[in-house]
């Protein structure tokens, strides 16, 4: 399994399926003409699937991989793809990290909104339900799990912190 | 051509009620219409449809992602995105379109208008709201009482809030509460004299919700789909009575029409509306008219009417400040299914300078929890461990303050057909400390920092374009909402309220335009 360099320092370990074109902008790459269409549409495929990775602990529903593309071609056709997003997929970088510390700097909005509409893709699934309501009253495990998100996003505000910085994200 | 005894603009909550003031007389409601397409899909409660279907992407993201639209769009109400819900702002921005910066609201061209997505709070102003008016509490108590007989009320009488409220014989029982409401009401019960010293009281939320059959319509059956399902029979919206006006012959109905503008004739009104079907413009006469287009739409028809694009009327909306609310010992709770997303609890506070805010309390069952993930304070993971533990424990007071005219704010009609909207914006109240101190009190915590102050404008509550005045000079009305220099055409909605006090107008609105249809019926016999 191959890890990329710079996100290993950071301790991130998602796994790099190795992409040929590493460094080089999405929008660059799209060009023109059917085969960029193609081409937007397999890179919206892989952001969404890593993006996915980064927000939710299963693997990926198929569709909302499809209804990812298909708000993207629908509501952002005529936007540019976004430097920022093609930066963090391409080199493999914690989203999650990366966009609570653009957050609360007010900055990275394309980022959190990507990761937003994938956040109500899935909040439209039964499979994900789990992950937005509690059904049974666990105080306990709450305090537990709220003392434990608490810790986590100090981790990861530090680490976006020093992505952000490495990696002139801002 | 065909001559009618009163045309009437909209089919929205002043204009339904104008119409329904009219009964007797021959009427035309001209209205573009707009209607909820689709529902069918959701029937049941909302949690149990998410846990029964694999999918429910149609009916709450919508097959054209409706419900993304604030993260691509200036944001709007969360309801007003829904995928059901979404026809009533349909085609809004192109037909009728309002600018103005950090202007955060909207207008409708809907059967029924805004009101098929209103809190269904409802507030009789009284003799203190009136003040400034040229009308009385009694002249619109008869009209209250037969709005509220029309649309079915609940809430109760002989709380802490009747003086604010009033009593009202007719009323329904009121909602059930939510857990952690009843929780609230004990508790404040409990520490009522610091509140009564602070002058703040909490009180159940008056309600054009059913919670009894009424008029064929079922009681409201706590299914927490008022985001997402338009036309639920318990939630009163002025389209069923307009359905009722077409199905008993009383107003002949037109819709896909788009008033422009009107022109006075020594012997009657000519109305020139847009067919949106045809493209063509048609032309209407009738002995009097009654616009009811809501307050900005309104406007518009009588600057261009008037062929003015200089003069900028007063506009007034409600100021907002949300503030959240935390009961701790409620973190870890189970969802509650069955819920509702409508105002529990109402709140009044006075400030030292006698000035009233209102306050309505809602729980947080109601929007998808995606609305709002990215606004907490955690980074996007642990924010859903949030809303999946803390949810439970948190409700939300809406504060509403009260608004005069001032001189920074205003509309304008611009040559390219735009309203030009400003609205100055508010600054913290010393009473939003109050309540916070209050609360905390008694077991929901807040902070100043926590408090959201939504862009001016989101309230919806636009008035006083056109206000009423006992001696009324050019772009105001008389007391019978009769725009000054004419002598057939009536302003009946939010326009032309004198004043916004902390109160949701759309019930004095209603019970003001019945009151004005009434009158204005007396004068064509």
């Amino acid at each position: 399994m191959l890890f990329c360099g710079p996100c290993r320092a950071c301790g991130h370990t998602e796994p790099r399926t190795g992409n040929p074109r590493r460094g080089v902008s999405v929008s660059s790459r799209w060009g023109w003409g059917p085969s960029a269409s193609v081409k937007m549409t397999d890179d919206l495929a892989a952001e969404a699937r890593y993006l996915h990775a980064a927000l939710f602990p299963q693997p990926v529903d198929p569709a909302i991989v499809e209804r990812y593309r298909d708000a993207h071609r629908l509501l952002f056709a005529g936007e540019p793809s976004s430097p920022l997003v093609s930066r963090i997929v391409e080199r493999r970088l914690d989203a999650e990290a990366i966009e609570y510390a653009l957050r609360r700097r007010n900055a990275g909005r394309e980022l959190t909104r990507k990761l937003q509409m994938l956040s109500y893709l899935a909040e439209a699934r039964a499979a994900y339900q789990d992950e937005f309501v509690n059904r049974k009253t666990r105080r306990a495990r709450a305090i537990l799990a709220l003392a434990a998100a608490a810790l986590r996003s100090r981790w990861k505000l530090l680490k976006g912190e020093l992505l952000v910085r490495r990696h002139g994200l801002l | 051509m065909d001559c009618f005894d009163a045309i009437v603009v909209g089919s929205g909550p002043a204009a339904t009620f104008a119409a329904v003031g009219l009964h007797g007389r021959r009427v035309l409601m001209l209205d573009v219409g707009f209607d909820a397409s689709r529902s069918d899909g959701l029937r049941g409660n909302l949690y149990d449809l998410k846990q029964a279907h694999d999918d429910l992407f149609e009916p709450l993201i919508g097959n054209q992602f409706e419900s993304l639209h604030n993260l691509h769009q200036p944001p709007i109400s969360l309801k007003l995105k829904s995928p059901y819900m979404s026809y009533i702002v349909r085609d809004a921005r192109r037909l009728t379109p309002v600018a103005g910066d950090a202007f955060g609201g909207v207008v409708s061209l809907a059967r029924g208008g805004l009101a098929n997505a209103w809190g269904a709070g409802v507030f009789r102003y009284t003799e203190r709201d009136l003040a400034g008016f040229p009308i009385m509490a009694a002249d619109l108590a008869p009209c209250f009482d037969e709005v509220t007989t029309r649309m079915g009320v609940s809430g109760v009488n002989g709380d802490d809030l009747e003086p604010y409220f009033e009593r009202d014989e007719q009323l329904q029982p009121p909602i059930r509460l939510s857990p952690i409401f009843g929780d609230m009401l004990q508790r404040y019960e409990r520490s009522k004299n610091a509140f009564t010293k602070a002058r703040v009281a909490i009180g159940r939320s008056r309600l054009a919700v059913l919670t009894e059959p009424r008029h064929g319509r079922t009681p409201y059956e706590y299914d927490n789909l008022e985001f997402f399902r338009p036309h639920d029979p318990g939630i009163y919206t002025p389209a069923y009575t307009v359905s009722e006006l077409i199905a008993s012959g009383a107003v002949e109905y037109r819709s896909r029409r788009l008033v422009t503008r009107y022109s006075e004739r020594s012997d009657g009104v000519e109305v020139e509306a847009l067919n949106l079907d045809s493209g063509e413009m048609e032309t209407s006469r009738a002995r009097a008219l009654c616009i009811g287009a809501g307050a900005l739409n309104t406007t518009r028809i009588v600057l261009a009417s008037n062929g003015d694009h200089d003069t900028r009327l007063p506009l007034l909306d409600n100021p907002m400040a949300c503030i959240p609310l935390l009961d701790v010992t409620r973190i870890g709770t189970a969802l509650q299914t069955r819920d509702t997303s409508l105002a529990q609890l109402n709140i009044v506070a006075e400030d030292e300078d006698g000035r009233l805010a209102q306050g309505s309390l809602y729980g947080t069952t109601g929007p998808l929890r995606s609305d709002f993930l990215f606004e907490l304070p955690l980074s996007a993971r642990d924010n859903r461990v949030w809303a999946r533990y803390v949810a439970p424990a948190t409700a939300f007071l809406m504060l509403f303050y009260a608004r005069d005219p001032d001189p920074l704010s205003g509309v304008r009609l611009r040559t390219s057909g735009e309203l030009d909207v400003r609205l100055a914006p508010e600054p913290p109240h010393a009473v939003e400390n109050t309540l916070i101190r209050l609360f905390r009190r008694i077991g929901f915590l807040s902070h100043r920092a926590m408090i959201q102050r939504p862009p001016m404008g989101s309230a919806l509550h636009f008035a006083g374009t056109l206000p009423m005045s006992a001696q009324p000079s050019r772009y105001q009305t008389d007391r019978d909402g009769l725009l000054a220099g004419t002598a057939r055409v009536h302003i009946v909605d939010g326009a032309c309220l004198s004043r916004l006090p902390a109160k949701n107008a759309t019930l004095t609105i209603m019970a003001n335009a019945l009151r004005i249809g009434r009158r204005v019926a007396a004068t064509l016999a």
